[in-house]
């Protein structure tokens, strides 16, 4: 098999605040391929965000990248080694700021945020700023920028260009900026853009008019993308392969059909026996008991583990990294379940867990720090 | 509750005695205009092109405008549209938190619409809200109990009703003496009534001291007394004071929606999301409701959590006999919750219909674009998406007839012309592609090779089709090279042309659609507003 | 629903450990920022020795039913009764203060013209300022806060009738429309207390102004709409959601206006429109001594610097609190 365009690799990102550490992204892998859409899906809290901003080492601190490899296209954007007195240090074939900025944002890795109206800077036209973005980043001057940019937006669907290239963010609609923001990713044909909630604002329409433009996008520019989303109808739509994370981790990793149809984790199967569906009646939803604990003080073992329906004596002592339980066309549907045959940690001999005193004892000690105060 | 409201005009019989399966809440002909500018010198616009260069009178948004359904008692009806649509509106003006400009709102058989001052206040305990955001629907310096016990202490709860009844059920073990029992008035504060009776239980014993004591449930005090004739006397009274009460509801209720009545002294942010939407809950339950507006209830919340509230609302409806309005843009919450369903566009509802029907057999081509355009969780699902093309237009200045018809898929041939549907489907798509300017021009032929192919209208259809496409067409014989300005000027004129041509000459421009007919998928009539049901 | 209801209670504690919204932790971030510290330190001592020669002067009139004998004033050596003049040759008029050549322990700051002690003076003109500064900013609060909630939560033709009338007021320069009001109320006789209700209104408009802009924007709030849809009654409304919840910045801005009232009416003394002789007021004390400055400096640096220190400590903690209460700084 070819060499990726993007591999992370057992990725750390952490924030250090006066609370403590939180550790936001705790050792996710995944790999993006030329040409496809990697979905990475999870509630809020899940560190979805914080790991696709890693990819372009954009956090801010208090946080950090603490650990893990990113390559990009050969380039390596992030990566340690030990240096002689023992210390994790920065390699040195990992690109400078300076060329992180130059060479890899915008160019070659683009990012659509979820509000585009803060991404849009409200004083100025939109053609403008979509022109300034194309001089900066590729050798075009005045003119053939603009000619460039009103290019780009008929690309995207807006309608009469030239007349809109002369209007103010405010007076497009949410589908529409949302289609400029677009534009701007796609103007220096980057290869890989991340999308991080891109259509989470809009109306369902008008979602489904973004999800078309970027399918027929992809086919002619044959971009990658990273597809951040908490909406796992989005995911079916238009993700290849999906990534799941919970807390950090990345729990399953499949290609989309294996996820919906050969689920293997608890959660992924939680998640979608808890959605209302818009196809058929649910009688009765099946909600995921309790909420996402805090990523400062994960639970010990598996982390989903006080929520999980199946969870068993040996989920609170071992911590299952995804290990590969399938393969579907190459691709390795990968779970992070010690249900699973690959996880040989005697998950069926290990008594049940009676989910409750453990949960009612965390309630107790949480309400009696409360009653102190 | 009922002397406040009774006493007037309305017969309190009425309104009192709503069964399940009643029409609680009957909307016609609703409207909310806005308008789009307030202040003293608002209305007020400098216009130098007339004398007096002022003018007055401002643009009125009709956020809704003309909307009536109606709703049964322990039912849900979900309303459901896109951003913009009017669904808020409609749900507030209901409430009478925004002044209805026009029609009327009956509530039990009471114009809401017509109340003001005091006897809308003291109506507001009986319909109630949940607001989206769980942020900022609780006061962040209110502890939960101060909010859920606000309601209550607004409307004098708890309140002893006059047309109650008080009387006790005495249970006496090995006593022979007679017994007589008085009860005070105001018992059915604390004794739920039954057929306007109010029974309380008490047990009279004579304990190992021969003393003679009766015992009577929580918040109850009995005074025993016994005659010098050997007659045993008990007196029954509320012993707790309304602060106690409320405070025991307040706890009570705390319950009842998944919370901990523990949770009576924490500040708002100590809670989760979820959990500030069951705190909602308790507020919005603890004046006793018949009727709740929940206004995108759990579109703020993540999917696991969603479903947590959405099922803890559905025992609450079931438990209380509550009647929702269900505002919502998520179809998929609205098909699991709802029992009849509303789809609103631009102020109107353009479907009404039972859940089942509406989703299998959608009548409106906005609402089918609508389930269309859901991303559906399947990878398998092959579905069809964006469907809808161009924007909603402005509330300011909607468009004539149907409001949906600037975008339908399936807007209707005028008659004045004799159109084959490929024909006129050709011609509606270039018509709409010109008015979005959505092609770059071109020559003519590839024009017409592109939005006719090898169709092409005849008669006089034919003749405006062939003026607008010379219109738009680049590279017309009598001119070289066209001015911005100008080419600008024949895409106006062209549009206009095909726009008076064809869209305003269908039926859809020129009569509003309302039509009923009989469900496939339920005995409920389904109310679409679509010619294509003339 | 039991279950479901106790996992989620351990929750309660993770939205945040703290309340951002309790006076306790407003206390504890001010507590922290040194500048704001200082401030409080400042505003301690004088609030301390203003409390303190309030309570002298009136223990004095109560148990001697008149201000000369001091009771307290006569247990520190150092104070004497501040008012009263003493008679020809008891002390010099003009001594300058202990560290000059011709200066006295007696008396360390000197004495002004009439021979008072001026440290006496001073430590009573504290009484007079602080409570100036606090009941005239009290006044402002008050009536701003009732203008500005009423104007902001009805909206419309209330607003506007309100919020005009208030800004015509805005528009005069303050000193003039204080001078005007101080004069039309004390019909033609100044004196202190009558600048204190003079200056107090004329700083209604401004906040009335900030409370109204907090209203509108708490207004929005789904909470007030919570409350209207119960049925709650709209003085309730506005005494127990809008205000509480539109205060905070205008504590800040009190805080800081107590300095600026403090500085304006020690310059209305110094103008002859505030407290009158003998009265001990920093700013009378100002007016006094401006005809000596040539032979007696000291006599106008005193008082002008106790006017500094007060108005800077309630500058500081202003600020402190600003920041205390600012959540972006807080993050």
């Amino acid at each position: 098999m070819t060499e990726p365009l993007l591999r992370v690799e057992n990725l750390k990102t952490q924030f250090f605040t006066e609370t403590g550490t939180v550790r936001a992204v705790d050792g996710i892998s995944f790999e993006v391929n030329e040409g496809e859409i990697v979905g990475l899906v999870g509630e809020s809290g899940a560190g979805k965000s914080v790991a696709s901003m890693s990819l372009m080492r954009l956090i801010d601190s208090p946080g950090e990248i603490v650990g893990g490899e990113i390559t990009y296209n050969g380039e390596t954007i992030f990566g340690l080694e030990e240096g002689p007195d023992g210390e994790l240090r920065e390699r040195e074939d990992m690109l400078s700021p300076e060329r992180m900025r130059r060479e890899i944002r915008g160019n070659e890795i683009a990012v659509i945020f979820q509000d585009p109206m803060e991404s849009l800077n409200p004083v100025f036209t939109v053609g403008g700023q979509l022109r300034e973005f194309i001089e900066l980043n590729r050798d075009l001057e005045g003119a053939a920028a603009k000619e460039e940019a009103i290019e780009m937006l008929r690309e995207v669907g807006i309608p009469d260009p030239e007349e809109r290239y002369e209007e103010y963010p405010h007076q497009f609609s949410g589908g529409m900026r949302q289609r400029v923001l677009i534009a701007m990713a796609l103007a220096c044909e980057p290869n890989l853009i991340i999308a991080d909630e891109p259509t989470t604002a809009l109306d369902v329409t008008v979602e489904g008019q973004i999800l078309d433009l970027v399918d027929d996008l992809q086919e002619k520019y044959g971009t990658s993308f990273i597809w951040v989303t908490h909406d796992l109808g989005v995911v079916a739509e238009i993700c290849d392969r999906v990534n799941v994370m919970y807390l950090g981790e990345i729990v399953e990793q499949a290609p989309v059909d294996e996820l919906f149809y050969e689920t293997s984790h608890p959660y992924t199967n939680a998640l979608l026996n808890s959605m209302p569906r818009p196809d058929r009646t649910v009688d009765e939803l099946e909600p995921i008991e309790g909420m996402m604990p805090e990523a400062i003080n994960p639970p010990s073992g598996c982390r989903f583990h006080p929520r999980c329906p199946d969870a068993k004596e040996v989920c609170t002592r071992v911590h299952p990294d995804p290990k590969v339980v399938d393969t579907v066309d190459g691709d390795p549907h990968r779970s992070a379940c010690l249900k699973r045959d690959a996880f040989d940690v005697g998950y069926d001999e290990s008594p049940p867990i009676d989910a409750e005193p453990d949960v009612v004892a965390a309630a107790g000690s949480g309400a009696g720090g409360e009653d102190d105060e | 509750m009922s002397d406040s409201v009774g006493s007037q005009d309305a017969p309190p019989q009425e309104e009192e005695r709503i069964e399940m399966g009643d029409t609680v809440l009957e909307v016609d002909s609703l409207k909310k205009h806005f308008g789009s500018d307030s202040g003293l010198l608002a209305g007020l616009e400098f216009d130098p092109g007339s004398f007096p260069p002022f003018s007055t009178g401002t643009d009125q948004v009709k956020a809704v405008d003309d909307v009536s359904f109606d709703i049964e008692k322990g039912e849900t009806l979900g309303l459901v549209g896109e951003s913009g649509c009017g669904k808020s509106t409609l749900g507030r003006t209901i409430l009478r938190l925004l002044e209805p400009t026009d029609g009327s709102i009956e509530f039990k058989g009471e114009d809401l619409a017509e109340l003001s001052g005091e006897r809308l206040r003291q109506k507001r305990s009986e319909i109630q809200m949940i607001f989206q955001d769980p942020q900022s629907s609780l006061d962040p310096r209110m502890k939960v109990g101060q909010i859920v016990e606000e309601p209550m202490k607004a409307h004098g709860m708890p309140e002893s009703d006059p047309e109650v009844e008080t009387t006790a059920e005495v249970e006496a073990t090995e006593l022979s003496e007679p017994i007589e029992v008085e009860v005070a008035d105001d018992i059915d504060m604390v004794v739920d009534p039954e057929n306007e009776v109010a029974t309380v239980p008490v047990r009279v014993t004579r304990d190992a001291d021969g003393e003679i004591t009766a015992s009577v449930p929580d918040q109850l005090e009995a005074d025993v007394a016994v005659s010098g004739e050997g007659a045993i006397h008990v007196d029954i009274s509320v012993a707790a004071s309304k602060d106690t009460l409320r405070r025991d509801r307040a706890e009570f209720l705390l319950d009842k929606v998944g919370l901990d009545s523990n949770h009576y002294n924490r500040y708002p942010h100590e809670f989760s999301g979820g959990q500030r939407q069951r705190v909602n809950l308790a507020r919005a339950l603890s004046v006793d409701p018949d009727f709740i507006v929940c206004d995108e209830p759990v579109s703020a919340l993540d999917v696991s959590i969603q479903a947590q509230v959405l099922n803890t609302m559905e025992e609450l409806q079931e438990e209380f006999g509550l009647t929702y309005l269900f505002i919502a843009h998520d179809l998929s919450v609205i098909r699991h919750i709802s029992d009849r369903v509303a789809v609103m566009y631009l102020g109107h509802i353009v479907e009404l219909a039972d859940k089942t029907e509406l989703f299998e057999n959608p009548q409106h081509p906005y609402t089918e674009a609508l389930l269309e355009s859901i991303p559906v969780p399947d990878p398998r699902d092959e579905g069809a998406r964006g469907v809808l093309e161009g924007e909603v237009p402005s509330p300011i200045d909607p468009p004539s007839g149907c409001r949906f018809r600037t975008r339908c898929p399936k807007l209707i041939a005028p008659d004045a012309y004799e159109f084959a549907e490929r024909e006129w489907e050709a011609t509606r798509a270039f018509m709409r592609a010109v008015k979005r300017r959505t092609f770059e021009p071109a020559h003519e032929s590839e024009i017409r090779e592109r939005f006719f192919g090898d169709v092409s209208p005849r008669g006089e259809a034919g003749e405006i089709v062939d003026e607008a496409i010379r219109l738009v067409a680049a590279g017309r014989e009598d001119q070289d090279e066209l001015e911005p300005d100008e080419t600008r000027e024949a895409w106006t004129e062209a549009t206009e042309l095909l726009l008076e041509s064809f869209a305003e000459e269908s039926i859809c421009a020129q009569e509003r659609p309302s039509y009923e007919f009989e469900s496939e998928h339920s005995d409920e009539t389904h109310f679409a507003a679509c010619h294509l049901h003339r | 629903m039991s279950i479901e209801s106790q996992s989620e209670v351990g929750d309660g504690s993770g939205g945040g450990t703290e309340n951002q919204y309790g006076w306790r932790y407003t206390i504890s971030k001010v507590l922290e920022d040194t500048t704001a510290r200082w401030g409080l330190y400042v505003v301690c001592v004088v609030l301390f020795i203003s409390a303190y020669t309030a309570i002298d002067s009136n223990l004095s009139v109560i148990t001697f039913g008149r201000v000369s004998d001091f009771t307290f004033a006569e247990a520190l050596p150092l104070l004497e009764d501040p008012e009263r003049i003493p008679p020809p040759g008891e002390t010099d008029g003009n001594q300058p203060p202990v560290f000059h050549a011709d200066g006295s322990i007696t008396h360390p700051l000197g004495t002004d013209p009439d021979g008072r002690d001026y440290l006496s003076r001073i430590v009573y003109g504290a009484q007079v300022s602080v409570s100036v500064g606090i009941f005239s900013t009290l006044i402002g609060l008050l009536g701003g806060t009732i203008i500005g909630a009423v104007a902001g939560y009805y909206g419309g033709i209330v607003d506007d009738i309100l919020m005009r009338s208030v800004e015509i007021v805005y528009a005069i320069p303050p000193l003039v429309l204080i001078i005007v009001f101080t004069v039309l109320i004390s019909g033609g006789s100044p004196d202190i207390q009558f600048a204190i209700v003079g200056v107090g209104i004329a700083f209604i408009p401004v906040f009335a102004r900030i409370i109204r802009s907090e209203v509108l924007s708490v207004r929005e709030m789904d909470y007030i709409e919570a409350a209207r849809a119960s049925g709650v009654k709209d003085y309730n409304i506005i005494l127990r959601h809008i205000i509480p919840n539109s205060f905070a910045p205008v504590m800040v801005y009190a805080t800081l206006q107590i300095g600026v009232t403090i500085l304006i009416v020690a310059g209305l003394s110094f103008l002859g429109y505030g407290a009158q002789p003998p009265t001990p007021d920093w700013g009378e004390m100002l007016r006094v001594s401006h005809g000596h400055m040539l032979s007696n400096i000291w006599l106008s640096i005193w008082p002008g610097l106790a006017i500094l220190i007060t108005i800077m400590g309630f500058n500081l903690l202003g600020d402190g609190i600003q920041d205390a209460l600012d959540p972006q700084i807080d993050d």
